[in-house]
């Protein structure tokens, strides 16, 4: 039970003079539970690669298996694979269009056939998981809502499509940093209240070290590194520059303290142990 | 998918034709199709046949782009020819119930064909080998002397460049909303005509928000850069007509001397 990808390549405009291959013989599984994030540089191949695991694009070639089924072969169960991931992309406040924020929100349900009793309490939990609050913000259009309560809703559209796969494609961009925490930390508590999968596209390398178990950093359409986002920020500093990768901030923080001669546990990403780590450091010395 | 599309079709190269200036192009053109219905023998479609496949040559255009071009109208290139062949009175080789095919429509249909066909890969070597920026340049300039009887050129070729410039983006949103709604079990392909218009609606809504999204902004990014339509603005590439430009004016006015000479000639 997982999603695969196997040896997938992504050509754009195929057989014109712009023909760009945008992801190169891809291989990659995704486990249940896991919170995966994807990082990389723009134009990295990223967004393309995510693309494919609801097979919205169509390999060039290579194959794609949500649970053992091949999603781009027809008929009922293939579909009913696919519908299993749900896909919040960048920006998704623009694909709003409904009178309403619940109908906006009910507008997936209703299409995969849900019976109207069980729509409203999608809608409730679906608004409840971005943080709104369903008295208050149902009735209302979502065009007059403020962008971070638009994206909310937006995701909220997704969520109550109830996916076992949910993808974000840079769920935070352009949001300012109270907003980008308050997504962040919706995720990560639907993550660990469900178990659900989760692959995060960001550029947010701290975000995504704290938060992911797993971490694929990608350049010019391969996959560069696949580990462990402690492991790969502290060991693989030099193949994340050559991808156009930052390094978070506490990671550099750390190293500096090292390299200043101070003896000290520096493979941590969250900033809790990060404290502690400094502070037993100094209590040694 | 959508951004598979080509869009204006320009084919980047650096061939003669490419090196051109837009407004030799844009009036060679417009004389060369009014040429191709000088054509009324066979011996006069054979010389415009080689003279296109000599341009396509030149431009070093592949030849599945120019097949590519004339796909969208095939529909109607195969209803010319069938019209022709059926209507045209004259002696009758085939029937088929009340429809009667005569040689003389046959014959009329080819050529109604040819000449359609020739008109559509002669204007789509325009677009091929003229950038859509060079393309709007061309025709400001040669509206320019209509200015003065109150013809706003310099705005229709500004207009011009913005819907030009937009396509992609547009075509680029449409594809990601698209996706978007399909990802939350839209179906854009399937039930009948009322349905598939009703289905288009989670795609449509979004999709002018976001075009008068866009076109406010860049109002506003015009107007911020002290934008005021044409009067007394100076370019960047200015054009100029240099030796080739004369020297395809001269090859054209063999090409079109020649398919003259030939109408009177033969009858």
């Amino acid at each position: 039970m997982s999603i695969r990808l196997q040896d997938v390549t992504y050509i754009y405009m195929s057989k014109t003079p712009y023909e760009k291959a945008a992801i190169k013989k891809i291989d990659l599984e995704i486990k249940p539970g896991e919170f995966v994030g994807i990082i990389g540089h723009t134009g990295s191949g990223k967004s393309t690669l995510v693309q494919h695991l609801n097979g919205l694009l169509k390999p060039s070639s290579g194959m794609v298996h949500i649970d053992g089924q091949n999603i781009h072969e027809k008929g009922e169960t293939a579909r009913n694979a696919k519908r299993s991931v749900g896909m919040v992309f960048q920006y998704p406040e623009h694909q709003l269009f409904e009178e309403s924020v619940y109908e906006d929100i009910a507008f997936g349900p209703r299409n995969l056939g849900v019976k109207e009793e069980e729509v409203e309490t999608r809608v409730k939990k679906a608004l409840d998981f971005v943080g709104l609050d369903f008295e208050k913000f149902a009735k209302r259009t979502p065009f007059q809502l403020s962008g971070g309560q638009m994206r909310r809703v937006a995701i909220a559209g997704v969520v109550a499509l109830d996916p076992k796969y949910l993808v974000l494609d840079e769920p935070s961009a352009g949001l300012d940093p109270r907003g980008r925490d308050e997504i962040f930390g919706q995720i990560m508590k639907l993550h660990q209240a469900t178990g659900i999968t989760v692959v995060l596209v960001s550029h947010n390398m701290e975000d995504v070290a704290r938060m992911a178990n797993r971490l694929i950093v990608m350049n010019k359409g391969e996959i560069l590194l696949d580990g462990k986002p402690k492991d790969i920020f502290c060991n693989h500093q030099a193949q994340l520059k050559e991808a156009g990768v930052d390094v978070p901030p506490l990671t550099l923080l750390m190293n500096q303290f090292k390299q200043r001669g101070l003896e000290i546990d520096s493979a941590v990403v969250d900033i809790a142990t990060a404290a502690q780590n400094v502070y037993k450091a100094v209590r040694r010395g | 998918m959508l951004t598979d599309i080509m869009l204006g079709q320009y084919f980047p190269g650096n061939s003669l034709l490419h090196l051109l200036d837009p407004r030799t192009k844009i009036i060679s053109t417009i004389l060369f199709i009014s040429s191709i219905f000088l054509a009324n023998t066979y011996q006069a479609y054979i010389i415009l046949a080689a003279f296109i496949v000599f341009i396509i040559a030149l431009a070093a255009i592949p030849p599945t782009m120019i097949l590519r071009s004339l796909k969208p109208l095939w529909i109607i290139i195969v209803l010319t020819l069938l019209i022709h062949i059926f209507t045209t009175p004259g002696s009758i080789i085939y029937k088929i119930g009340p429809l009667a095919a005569t040689q003389e429509g046959v014959r009329q249909g080819l050529f109604m064909t040819i000449r359609l066909v020739f008109l559509i890969v002669v204007s789509s070597l325009l677009t091929f080998t003229t950038s859509p920026i060079a393309l709007t340049d061309g025709i400001e300039r040669l509206l320019n002397p209509f200015k003065k009887i109150g013809l706003p050129a310099h705005e229709l070729a500004m207009m011009m460049t913005i819907a030009l410039r937009f396509i992609p983006t547009l075509l680029e949103e449409t594809d990601k909303i698209m996706k978007a709604q399909m990802a939350r079990g839209a179906d854009f392909t399937s039930g009948n005509i009322l349905r598939r218009a009703r289905n288009m609606i989670p795609l449509l809504v979004p999709l002018f928000i976001s075009a008068f999204r866009r076109a406010d902004e860049l109002a506003t990014a015009m107007e911020a850069r002290c934008y005021r339509g044409g009067h007394q603005r100076t370019r960047m590439k200015e054009l100029h007509i240099t030796k080739r430009d004369w020297l395809a004016y001269g090859v054209l006015g063999i090409i079109i001397g020649v398919l003259v000479a030939v109408r009177i000639t033969l009858r």
